[in-house]
C-alpha cells in the first residue's frame, strides 16, 4: 500500500511539473517578439528595414495576413469581405494577401490569449477598445509604434488615439465606436403633452417618465416609461454623465472611485426609478425582454430606451410592422456633471496586433488599412460611428434618424480603459449596482457602493502582489 | 340443535358478507388511491413536460416568425408562418462544409473513444499486471482536472507540434481514452461472468478474439451510451473548435450557428432555425438508442 502511495504521488508531481512547464514555457514567443523588435527602442536597424521593404518589394516574398474578428453574419460579412478585397488589390504589387477568418463574438479574446501564449497568433485581431492598456502591460499586444505610417495618428479623433496609446507607445490603430442615447416614441410623447426639448435634467427625466405613466400605464402592451437597467445604458453611462465612474482618471486608471459623490448620486438617481416601478415590474419587463428576443421599445412595451447609437440600424430592420415613430436625445447631464453638457460612455473595437505576430511591419500596414479606408467602407456599408474622422464625413448618413444627435454627443463620449491590475473591476460595481436596482437585495446605497470600493481595492493590491510589485 | 346450526350458518354468512363489504370497500379505496396517484402522477409529468418542451417549442415559434415580427410578437403562435426562414438560415453560410465537417469529426471520435476506451477498460477489468490499482487510481485521477485548467497548456503543446490548425487537437485526444468512459466500461466487463473467457481461453481463443467475440457483444449497452454521449459531445463542441481551427472551410456547426449573434444583435429567427436543424439529428440518435442508454444505467447500477 505504501508502495502504491509512492507511485500515485511520483505521478501527479511528474503529470504537475510537466503542466507547469509547458503553461510556463515562453518558448517561440520571445524569438517572434525579439524577432518583432518589441521590446527594444526604435532601432536604426527597424527603420532601415522599413525603407528596405518599401524599396525592394520586386524580391519581396509573398506574405500572407490572418485578421480575426467576429463579423460573420449576413449584415456585416459582405462589408468585411469588401475590405479584404480592396486591400488585397492595393497591394498586390507588394505581394501581400490578407484572409480574413470569423472568430464567434465574445470568444475572441480567449483565441488570441491562448495562441499568443502558444507563439502562432494571428497578424491582426479586432478587440474591445477598452482593455488595449492592460493587453500592453500583459504582453498581449505588440508596440507598433515603429511600423506605423508618419502622421496615421491625425486621421483620428485624439480621444480614440490616446484609448490605443500605453506609456506614449501605440499598442492598436482604433477602428470604430459608439455612443448611448435615448430612444424615444414620439407618438407617445405627443398624446402625453411633453416637448423633448423640455427635458434638462434628471429631475425632467422622472417627472416625464410620470407624465408618461399616467397617460399609458395599463393600456396595451405599455409597461413603464424608462429604466436605465433596461437597454444598454446601465450605471456607467450615467456616471460619466454626472463627472462620475469606477476610477480616478478614465485614461489612466489609478486610485478606485467606485464611491465617489458623483457614482453615490447616480445610484441614487437610478433607484429612484426602482422604487417607482417596484421589484415585481422591472423583473416582467426585464423578462420580457427575453435575452434580447424581444425588443420593448418597438413592441410599445416601454415608451424610452437607453441604446447605442447602432440601435438605428436594429430599428430600421425590424420596424417594419410595429412603425414606431420614434427620435433620439440625450440622457440630460447630472447634477455634478462639472461642463453641463450631456455625456455618455462609449465602447468599440481596434485593430490590434497581437504580440508574437509575424511580419509586424505588414500587420501594422493592414491594421491601419482597416481603421482608415476600411472604416470609410464600413461607416457607408454598416451605418456605424468610426474613429477615423474622414470616415465619419458621410452624406449618406446626416439624413439618417438620430445621426445629428450622434455625432454631437460623439464630442462627450468618453471610454474608459481597464485598470491594469483590476481589468474586471466593472463586476464588483455591476454586483453593488444590481442589489439595489435589479435584484431589490439592498438599500442602502452608501453602503453598497463601499462594499465595491473595497473590493476594487483588495482586487489590485492581490494582482500586484501577484505581478511581484 | 337445528335452529342453534342455522343460527351459525346465518352469523357466518353475516360475517362473510361483512368481510366482502370490507374487502370492497378495501378495493375500492386502493382503486381511489391509485386514481388519484395516478392522476397526480400524470399532472406532474405534463407540467415536466411542459417545462422540458417549452423551450422547444419556443425555439419553433421563433423560427418561423418574420424579421419585423419577431422582436414583437412574444406569442409562441406567429402570426404567419415563415417556413423559408429554415433554407434562409441554411444558406446563409456555408452549412453544408460545417455539416460535413462536423460528420468527419464525428464519426473519427465515435472511433475512437470505443476503440480505445474498450481496449483500456479491458486491461484494467480482466488482466493482471504490477501496479493496476495504482495506474487506475492515476486514470481516475484525471476526472478531477478541470478542462479550463489545462486549456492553455494544451494548445501550447499541440501549438509546439504543429497541429494547431488542423483536425489532430480535436480528434487524436478521443483516441487516448477517457477516466469515465474507462471506468464505465470496466464495470461493465468485470460483471461478466469469467467462466466465458475461461472456456475461450481452453478453445485457444486471445484476448482481442475473446474481447471481440465475447465481451464487446455483452457490453453492448454500456458501448451505444459511450457512443451517444461521444456523439452528443463531439457534435455540440463549440470551444474545442473555436480554439484550434483557424480556416473556416474547416469549421463546425457549433461555430456556424455562432455567426447569427453579433455586436449588432442576434438573428433569432434564423438562429433559431439553424439551431433546430443542427438539433434533429442528436434528438434521432436519443429516440432510437434510450433502451440501450437505460440498460446501460441498470447495468451501472447493479453491477458497479
Amino acid at each position: 500500500m505504501k508502495k502504491i502511495k509512492s507511485f500515485i504521488m511520483f505521478g501527479l508531481c511528474m503529470a504537475l511539473l510537466s503542466f507547469a512547464l509547458v503553461g510556463c514555457s515562453k518558448g517561440k514567443k520571445e524569438t517572434d517578439s525579439d524577432k518583432a523588435g518589441i521590446d527594444a527602442e526604435p532601432t536604426q536597424a527597424v527603420k532601415d528595414e522599413k525603407e528596405e521593404s518599401k524599396e525592394e518589394t520586386g524580391d519581396k516574398k509573398p506574405v500572407t495576413l490572418r485578421l480575426w474578428a467576429h463579423w460573420g453574419s449576413e449584415q456585416r460579412r459582405p462589408t468585411i469581405d469588401k475590405i479584404i478585397q480592396k486591400f488585397n488589390e492595393k497591394y498586390a504589387d507588394q505581394k501581400i494577401t490578407a484572409e480574413y477568418v470569423y472568430v464567434p463574438f465574445g470568444d475572441i479574446e480567449t483565441k488570441m490569449i491562448a495562441s499568443v501564449t502558444a507563439g502562432n497568433p494571428a497578424n491582426v485581431v479586432i478587440s474591445a477598445i477598452e482593455d488595449t492598456n492592460v493587453k500592453a502591460m500583459r504582453n498581449q499586444a505588440m508596440d507598433i509604434t515603429d511600423y506605423l505610417s508618419d502622421g496615421v495618428a491625425e486621421k483620428f479623433y485624439e480621444k480614440y488615439w490616446d484609448m490605443v496609446t500605453y506609456e506614449d507607445r501605440v499598442y492598436a490603430v482604433p477602428f470604430n465606436t459608439d455612443t448611448r442615447l435615448v430612444f424615444y416614441n414620439k407618438t407617445m410623447f405627443k398624446e402625453a403633452g411633453i416637448n423633448v426639448e423640455d427635458i434638462k435634467t434628471w429631475d425632467d427625466m422622472i417627472n416625464v417618465c410620470k407624465k408618461l405613466d399616467e397617460k399609458f400605464m395599463g393600456k396595451g402592451d405599455y409597461m413603464l416609461a424608462f429604466n436605465p437597467v433596461l437597454g444598454n445604458f446601465g450605471f456607467d453611462t450615467l456616471a460619466i454623465n454626472n463627472g462620475g465612474g469606477n476610477f480616478d482618471d478614465p485614461m489612466n486608471p489609478n486610485l478606485p472611485t467606485a464611491n465617489s459623490k458623483q457614482n453615490i448620486e447616480t445610484l441614487e438617481h437610478m433607484k429612484v426609478y426602482a422604487d417607482m416601478y417596484g421589484q415585481d415590474l422591472v423583473q416582467q419587463a426585464m423578462a420580457a425582454n427575453a435575452g434580447g428576443a424581444q425588443d420593448l421599445f418597438l413592441s410599445g412595451k416601454v415608451a424610452m430606451i437607453g441604446q447605442v447609437c447602432n440601435y438605428i440600424a436594429t430599428i430600421e430592420k425590424y420596424n417594419a410592422e410595429a412603425k414606431v415613430d420614434y427620435g433620439v436625445f440625450a440622457y440630460p447631464a447630472g447634477p455634478s456633471n462639472p461642463t453641463g453638457e450631456p455625456a455618455a460612455w462609449g465602447g468599440g473595437f481596434v485593430c490590434t496586433v497581437p504580440y508574437g505576430a509575424e511580419n509586424p511591419q505588414e500587420s501594422t500596414l493592414l491594421a491601419e488599412f482597416m481603421a482608415t479606408e476600411g472604416a470609410a467602407i464600413w461607416a457607408q456599408e454598416q451605418k456605424d460611428v468610426m474613429c477615423s474622422t474622414e470616415a465619419n464625413e458621410n452624406p449618406a448618413m446626416a439624413s439618417s434618424v438620430g445621426w445629428k444627435e450622434t455625432i454631437a454627443l460623439m464630442e462627450n463620449t468618453n471610454g474608459t480603459r481597464r485598470h491594469p491590475y483590476a481589468p474586471n473591476a466593472g463586476q464588483f460595481m455591476a454586483e453593488a449596482v444590481d442589489s439595489i436596482v435589479k435584484n431589490y437585495t439592498a438599500t442602502d446605497v452608501e453602503a453598497a457602493l463601499n462594499t465595491a470600493q473595497e473590493q476594487i481595492e483588495a482586487k489590485i493590491e492581490e494582482e500586484k502582489f501577484i505581478f511581484g510589485e | 340443535m337445528m335452529e342453534e346450526s342455522k343460527v351459525k350458518v346465518e352469523n357466518k354468512m353475516k360475517k362473510n358478507e361483512t368481510k366482502k363489504s370490507r374487502n370492497i370497500k378495501l378495493s375500492e379505496s386502493i382503486h381511489f388511491r391509485q386514481t388519484v396517484t395516478g392522476t397526480i402522477g400524470t399532472i406532474v409529468l405534463l407540467l415536466g413536460s411542459i417545462i422540458v418542451l417549452y423551450p422547444l417549442a419556443w425555439m419553433l415559434a421563433t423560427a418561423l416568425k418574420s424579421d419585423a415580427e419577431v422582436m414583437i410578437n412574444p406569442s409562441l403562435i406567429p402570426w404567419k408562418f415563415h417556413w423559408e426562414n429554415f433554407a434562409k438560415a441554411w444558406n446563409s453560410a456555408p452549412f453544408d462544409i460545417y455539416l460535413r465537417n462536423t460528420l468527419f469529426l464525428t464519426v473519427c471520435n465515435l472511433v475512437g473513444v470505443l476503440l480505445s476506451n474498450t481496449l483500456v477498460a479491458y486491461g484494467f477489468a480482466k488482466m493482471e499486471f504490477k501496479g493496476k490499482d495504482a495506474i487506475f487510481i492515476c486514470v481516475l485521477g484525471t476526472m478531477m482536472i478541470p478542462g479550463m485548467v489545462t486549456m492553455i497548456p494544451s494548445y501550447v503543446l499541440f501549438s509546439k507540434i504543429g497541429w494547431v490548425g488542423t483536425y489532430l487537437p480535436l480528434i487524436v485526444p478521443a483516441f487516448t481514452g477517457s477516466a469515465y468512459n474507462i471506468f464505465l466500461l470496466r464495470q461493465a466487463f468485470m460483471g461478466i461472468n469469467q467462466a466465458y473467457s475461461d472456456a475461450a481461453k481452453i478453445e485457444g481463443a486471445g484476448e482481442l478474439k475473446i474481447l471481440s467475440k465475447i465481451y464487446v457483444p455483452l457490453a453492448r449497452p454500456v458501448l451505444t451510451t459511450i457512443a451517444v454521449f461521444s456523439f452528443n459531445g463531439t457534435w455540440n463542441d463549440y470551444f474545442g473548435p473555436m480554439l484550434y481551427l483557424n480556416d473556416e472551410k474547416l469549421y463546425t456547426l457549433q461555430l456556424g450557428l455562432r455567426t447569427f449573434r453579433g455586436t449588432a444583435g442576434v438573428e433569432w429567427q434564423k438562429f433559431m432555425a439553424a439551431s433546430l436543424i443542427v438539433l434533429i439529428p442528436t434528438v434521432i440518435l436519443y429516440f432510437f438508442m434510450q433502451k440501450y442508454i437505460i440498460q446501460s444505467v441498470a447495468i451501472g447500477g447493479i453491477k458497479g
